[in-house]
């Protein structure tokens, strides 16, 4: 956990590009909304774990809206329907349904659908804003951090300094 | 002489301004970042083109804490590109390739290890098999020459099967459900001996025998089970006493007709009266008796010398004077020896008197029991034979409760299975609080179905079986269909058609299992056998008959959702044997024997209702039970007239002996009382003796006085009353000196 929220404070007071955190915080929301244990969500995953963004971003914001997303789910769960529900997609689904293997993705059940038309329903909004925030952050806030007092002494609380020597999580996961 | 500072390479190369603002300023994200490497760039004249570049002014770097940063910057410059990582994909795709080739060369190695586990952490033994084929493109799997050993005994094969196949369906194994329309297993052995042995090594063994326990653990006794197993354990030690005909043979026995009778017999309690109380009445005073006769004895043999005196030949006063002081202290000695022998004699008596009325009491209830037992015995006039019409459905009886016994916890062991296999039946895991802080409930959702209808996770549309065991000569077949583990999903019942023959024997089974919610038959199955050599042995029960024979049986056998079983058989037993042992009476025997020497066949209904809440309700009838009962009947009728005899024979014996008995105790208290009184008489004779003697004495003194001294009649007179007086006074000292001592 600690070496995730190292790699996003890293990236975020870095020049990493903006779009690495909004991508990756977007991306961690999408997961997050698609109920595990079927193949679409593995696949997601490991599509995900091969695209350049912040990982410590992607896996902070999985955990994190993990704890969040079950709230919505009836919401998702209604839109799942929704979509499932649709007649003109209904020659789609049947060939993806009778197709060997795409069964195991689950999408005919409605949280995985709900979940993963909810994640990217969101994505493009949360993108946008994450991408203002790193930037106004960077622009307005960070160096006033940087060089005040309590960053000093807030650098050298010791949860902050077990985060700050935690494993330099570049190299494997940026 | 200062270390020379060295730049990163990004920074020392010379930029046009397009470049400038693609490879370095835009890729500055941070403002401070960007305002720091613009404020070290400075901007310079191309001498060949005369364009303007952009290099960084070293002389600005002058110390290493600021060329650090720089290259720092220029590492995260440098770390930024493309979206996506083309190697890492090409990579992971290449790692895909591997897994799936690896799948598709290893896949029967891997089958091969999946199912070698799943059986061995099933049965407990290893699992061999020699070819196994898991063909993805075909759809097909096999499998040749599985063994299974016997977890108990290793160096046999619980099974065996040589050849199994099975085509499955692609698609819904892709949706992770093994759907197969056609299983085919053949050349199923069993009992096999091994040349290796089947013991798993104690690794897998201990993990074996902890999943085991922890089942044993969690298991519910079937309550249908149950009850059988309750049954069972009654005629555990052989055919029950009231199938026999000993009840019958007991009514026929006059002394148990007698015994039977006991209780209401008046004499018996009085007799124990006697019995009790005349011993103890005797012991008291046999010894009082004959301490009382003892000092009777010694007064008698004291006294002899007294009554031998010869009064008439005393001559002189003196010596009469010294006989009648004699007698008198005789007299006084023997007045204690009358007071002892007549209060013993009193005491004596009263008892006596007791013993006496208990006497006359146990005449009258002796004399009233024989008339009691003769109106008895007058009045049989038939014995029940209701006890004796079961004897040979009595011993079938005992054998269809052992059959159930030993095999209805397999037919329960496979419904278990069965509805254990069923997804509905599965069970919600109780949450840990470790399991509750790390799950987080997502909706279950709908699951739309697009097309053909979706299958349950387990359907094995038609399973043929067939099997043969040279060893055993046991040879089958049996087609299962529709087995699966969501019976509602698929809407049908299990039906199984069984055959099986060794030897003579054969048997069919052919049923419905119906798995699915609400169905109200869970089993419903016919089924037949024959050929089954038969021996029922009758034990040591008394008129219970051997059975030997070829049966064969036909019947149904189903189970309700609530758990009630219910079989309904005929049974046939051919060229049936039924012999008895010899019982009494013999022309009972007689009879019986010749009834069972002309059975060649019994045919018997059989019916058993099972419940939880009732236990087992087994009703097993037969014909052959009413023609041994009529006959019996008959025999016994005949016997009657012997029976009644027999009871009066026996009922005089027995009030005989025990008037003998009380008599002997009543006779013997009767001579103590005699003797004691015997002793009181003796004894009063002696004292009118020595009465008689002290007279006799009195007169011979007055006598000699008025012979001797005429003349001095008178001073002799006086002398004599002065001698009389001497005597008293001497008298009455010794008595007085005899009464101090018995104080």
């Amino acid at each position: 956990m600690f070496k995730y929220i190292k790699s996003f404070f890293l990236a975020l007071n870095t020049n990493a590009h903006p779009g690495d955190i909004a991508h990756a915080v977007s991306l961690g929301l999408l997961l997050a909304f698609i109920p595990k244990a079927n193949l679409l969500w593995a696949f997601l995953f490991f599509f995900i774990l091969f695209i350049r963004i912040n990982k410590g971003s992607f896996f902070l914001t999985l955990i994190l809206t993990s704890f969040i997303v079950p709230f919505a789910d009836v919401l998702v769960e209604s839109l799942g329907y929704g979509i499932l529900s649709l007649h003109f997609m209904e020659g789609i689904y049947t060939s993806l349904y009778q197709t060997p293997f795409v069964g195991l993705t689950r999408f005919n059940n409605t949280m995985v659908a709900g979940g993963l038309a909810a994640g990217l329903i969101v994505y493009i909004p949360m993108y946008f804003i994450f991408l203002f925030l790193v930037n106004t952050y960077r622009k307005t806030v960070q160096q006033k951090i940087v060089n005040s007092k309590f960053a000093k002494v807030f650098v050298q609380l010791p949860l902050i300094k077990q985060i700050i020597d935690a494993p330099d999580p570049r190299g494997i996961l940026k | 002489m200062s270390k020379k500072i060295k730049i990163h390479p990004l920074f020392r190369k010379k930029y046009t301004e397009k470049q400038y603002q693609k490879k370095i300023l835009k890729k500055l994200f941070v403002p401070a970042d960007r305002l720091f490497i613009e404020s070290l760039f400075i901007a310079e004249t191309d001498p060949k083109k005369g364009h303007i570049l952009h290099v960084l002014n070293t002389e600005a770097v002058t110390d290493a804490a600021l060329a650090k940063k720089i290259d720092g910057i220029a590492k995260q410059i440098k770390k930024q590109k493309g979206r996506f990582n083309l190697v890492a994909v090409i990579a992971a795709v290449l790692c895909v390739l591997v897994v799936g080739l690896a799948l598709t060369v290893f896949r029967n190695q891997i089958a091969r290890y999946v199912l070698k586990s799943a059986l061995e952490g099933a049965f407990g033994a290893r699992a061999d098999m020699e070819k196994i084929d898991f063909d993805l493109l075909h759809t097909r799997f096999s499998l040749e020459n599985l063994t299974v050993a016997n977890r108990k005994t290793p160096m046999k094969n619980l099974f065996s099967l040589g050849k199994t196949e099975l085509d499955f369906n692609l698609l819904e194994l892709s949706r992770g459900k093994l759907v197969a329309k056609n299983v085919e297993v053949t050349g199923i052995t069993w009992n096999t001996d091994r040349t290796v042995t089947g013991a798993l090594p104690p690794k897998k063994q201990k993990a074996f025998d902890k999943k085991q326990a922890s089942q044993a653990k969690n298991a519910k006794p079937n309550p249908v089970s149950g009850a059988i197993l309750n049954e069972v354990n009654k005629v555990k030690s052989g055919v029950s006493v009231d199938s026999g005909i000993a009840s019958v043979l007991s009514q026929l026995d006059p002394l148990q007709f007698l015994e039977n009778e006991k209780a209401s017999l008046q004499s018996p309690a009085i007799i124990a009266d006697i019995t009790q109380t005349a011993p103890a009445l005797y012991a008291k005073w046999d010894t009082k008796s004959g301490e009382v006769r003892g000092d009777v004895n010694k007064a008698l043999s004291d006294g002899k010398k007294i009554t031998a005196l010869k009064i008439d030949s005393i001559k002189t006063v003196e010596e009469a004077q010294a006989a009648l002081s004699d007698i008198q202290a005789a007299i006084k000695t023997t007045e204690t020896t009358i007071a002892a022998a007549q209060d013993t004699a009193s005491a004596v008596s009263a008892d006596s008197q007791k013993i006496a009325a208990l006497a006359k009491a146990a005449d009258a209830a002796v004399k009233a029991d024989g008339e009691r037992i003769k109106n008895l015995a007058n009045s049989v006039k038939s014995l029940n034979l209701e006890s004796g019409k079961t004897l040979v459905s009595g011993v079938f009886n005992t054998f269809i409760v052992n059959t159930l016994g030993a095999y209805y916890p397999y037919a329960e062991k496979g419904l278990s299975l069965l509805r254990g296999l069923q997804s509905g039946a599965k069970k919600a895991k109780t949450q840990t609080l470790e399991s509750k802080s790390k799950a987080i409930d997502r909706l279950p959702g709908r699951n739309f179905t697009f097309g053909k209808d979706s299958m349950p996770a387990l359907l094995l549309e038609h399973v043929a079986l067939s099997a043969s065991d040279a060893a055993s000569g046991l040879s089958g077949s049996a087609v299962v269909k529709n087995i699966t583990d969501d019976a509602d999903k698929l809407n049908k019942p299990m039906s199984i058609i069984l055959d099986a023959s060794h030897g003579k024997m054969a048997e069919n089974v052919s049923g419905t299992i119906d798995l699915r919610s609400g169905a109200p038959v869970l089993l419903d199955s016919a089924f037949t056998g024959n050929g089954y050599p038969l021996s029922l042995s009758a034990g040591d029960q008394t008129g219970v008959p051997s059975i030997k024979g070829n049966l064969s049986l036909k019947g149904t056998f189903s189970v309700s959702n609530d758990e009630t079983v219910r079989i309904s058989s005929g049974i046939l037993v051919a060229n049936a044997n039924a012999t008895v042992a010899a019982f009494k009476p013999a022309v009972l025997y007689s009879a019986y024997g010749d009834i069972l020497a002309g059975i060649t066949e019994i045919r018997l209904d059989v019916s058993a209702v099972i419940s939880p809440s009732d236990g087992l309700k087994l009703k097993v009838a037969t014909d052959l039970d009413s023609v041994l009962s009529k006959a019996m009947q008959d025999q016994i009728a005949k016997q009657i007239e012997q029976f009644k005899a027999g009871i009066k024979r026996e009922g005089d014996s027995y009030l005989a002996k025990e008037k003998q008995k009380y008599s002997a105790e009543i006779a013997r208290f009767t001579d103590v009382a005699s003797k004691s009184k015997a002793a009181l008489d003796d004894i009063k004779n002696y004292r009118t003796s020595l009465e008689a003697k002290k007279t006799e004495a009195e007169n011979r003194v007055k006598a000699i006085i008025a012979e001797k001294a005429a003349p001095v009649q008178k001073a002799a007179n006086a002398a004599a009353a002065e001698g009389a007086k001497t005597v008293e006074k001497t008298v009455d000292k010794k008595t007085t000196d005899k009464i101090k001592k018995l104080f």
